[in-house]
């Protein structure tokens, strides 16, 4: 059986110049890439989301299983997967990491890690796009 | 630099017009009007679009002509052309000057029609909050600053959301909303950037006033414009030097703006300096074309004006 793999990825970096130039521009971006791989039976995805150090502040109050929560929320909602023309629900395959590695100016930033998979039994054509913090600067990356 | 490297690039290919916006934007910015003056119209004549009509409506409305720097900004929108943000980002200006002029209505169509030419253009929905806020509609505005902060948490967004929730009795809210800035000015420093206005003139209000000062002189050092001039003056004011404060407002307005935020920090200055005939002109001035001009400001002059004798 051939099966194709289709990945759709906006690389969205869209900001006037003069901001570039006068703000650090890494200090406001939420960031992700997610893994690809197909098996016989179905989608395996790694989720992993790099929020800067600016956005990390903002959420400074939120609770680690709220911070955590969102993530999984944002991914159902906007990490989509389609097989043969179908989309399939994306869930949950694992525990979720969550750090705060130091960043710039005595600032955390947040790293989250999301395991997830998605039913693909005998599948001709699966369709990945990810378009979760669409209104939120920052990379999108896919990779199979 | 860049104006070097635009020079020769003008050199190589005088025909083009696209060198030139960088060089008249270098020359504005450095302070350098009367050659900035010069390279617009060479730029103009070249070819009279939206990148050349948008910089002679700034050039205008920094030399006080809020007339004829609306109606080049009118052209511009007309010449439309490239990008869909480019159209809403002259709209969105265009809208600034009829909210600068009291047109309060007609600045909130053209945001509207902003808006219509590219869906959640920020500079577009944040002009439209500022409006809602100067106009009393605190709520709105509030909500409106807070998406806008949510998506694209730039300090002049975040200060403008601080000083209205401060404005609207919101007082907790503002505290956290200034704490975001204080992290952004960390982060700036962290990366080198320290002459940043909008940060100058935040700390002079709400944060530390030594620290005002050194933002603001650096700032005038890496770019003497008038916009550096009146932080300088407003950081020194804050300070306790008034009468420095004065020299440097003059310098501010030394080219006849109409600027309605810059003429109030000159007011409050020299009334500060004991120039009571000075600080009523210049108040005066601020509140002539639109009495409701921001929220912040607008009430500050007004307060000001009539403790003056």
């Amino acid at each position: 059986m051939t099966r194709l793999l289709a990945l759709v990825a906006f690389v969205a970096i869209a900001l006037p110049a003069a901001e570039a130039t006068a703000h650090p521009l890494g200090n406001f971006t939420v960031n992700h890439l997610t893994q690809v791989a197909v098996t016989d039976d179905r989608v395996q995805l790694r989720y992993i989301l790099d929020i800067a150090e600016i956005p990390t502040f903002q959420a400074r109050h939120q609770p680690r299983t709220q911070t955590l929560q969102r993530a999984r929320q944002e991914v159902a909602r906007r990490l989509v997967v389609t097989v043969d023309g179908r989309r399939v629900a994306v869930r949950s395959a694992g525990i979720a990491l969550l750090s705060f590695p130091r960043g710039q100016g005595g600032l955390s930033t947040t790293r989250i890690e999301l395991s997830l998979r998605a039913a693909a039994t005998g599948a001709r054509v699966v369709h990945v796009h990810d378009a979760t913090y669409p209104d939120r600067l920052g990379y999108t990356a896919l990779a199979a | 630099m860049t104006a070097c490297a635009t020079r020769s690039a003008r050199r190589l290919g005088p025909e083009l017009a696209r060198p030139f916006s960088v060089l008249v934007d270098a020359q504005m910015e450095l302070g350098r009007y009367a050659q900035a003056g010069r390279s617009l119209q060479q730029m103009i004549d070249r070819r009279p679009n939206l990148a050349s009509y948008a910089r002679v409506s700034y050039f205008r409305e920094l030399h006080g002509d809020l007339v004829g720097a609306t109606r080049a900004m009118s052209l511009a929108v007309s010449a439309g052309g490239g990008a869909p943000e480019n159209i809403a980002s002259v709209q969105t200006l265009l809208g600034d000057l009829q909210a600068m002029r009291g047109r309060t209505r007609a600045a909130r169509r053209t945001y509207a029609a902003a808006l219509a030419s590219a869906p959640g253009y920020v500079p577009a929905l944040f002009s439209r909050a500022q409006l809602d806020a100067a106009n009393g509609r605190l709520q709105p505005a509030i909500r409106g600053y807070e998406d806008i902060a949510g998506c694209r948490p730039l300090p002049q967004y975040v200060i403008a959301l601080g000083e209205t929730q401060q404005a609207a009795g919101r007082h907790a809210g503002a505290r956290e909303t200034f704490a975001l800035v204080d992290a952004e000015r960390k982060l700036l420093a962290a990366n080198g950037v320290n002459t940043d206005i909008e940060i100058a003139l935040f700390e002079a209000d709400h944060g530390d006033r030594a620290r005002a000062l050194d933002l603001a002189r650096r700032a005038w050092r890496a770019a003497p414009s008038v916009r550096s001039a009146d932080a300088v003056s407003w950081a020194l004011t804050r300070s306790g030097h008034s009468g420095d404060g004065l020299a440097w407002a003059r310098r501010a307005l030394k080219l006849g703006s109409r600027d309605p935020l810059i003429l109030t920090r000159a007011g409050l200055t020299a009334r500060a300096a004991g120039h009571d005939r000075t600080a009523r002109r210049y108040l005066r001035r601020a509140l002539q074309a639109n009495p409701r001009f921001s929220v912040v400001w607008a009430p500050r002059a007004r307060k000001a004006l009539r403790s003056l004798p």
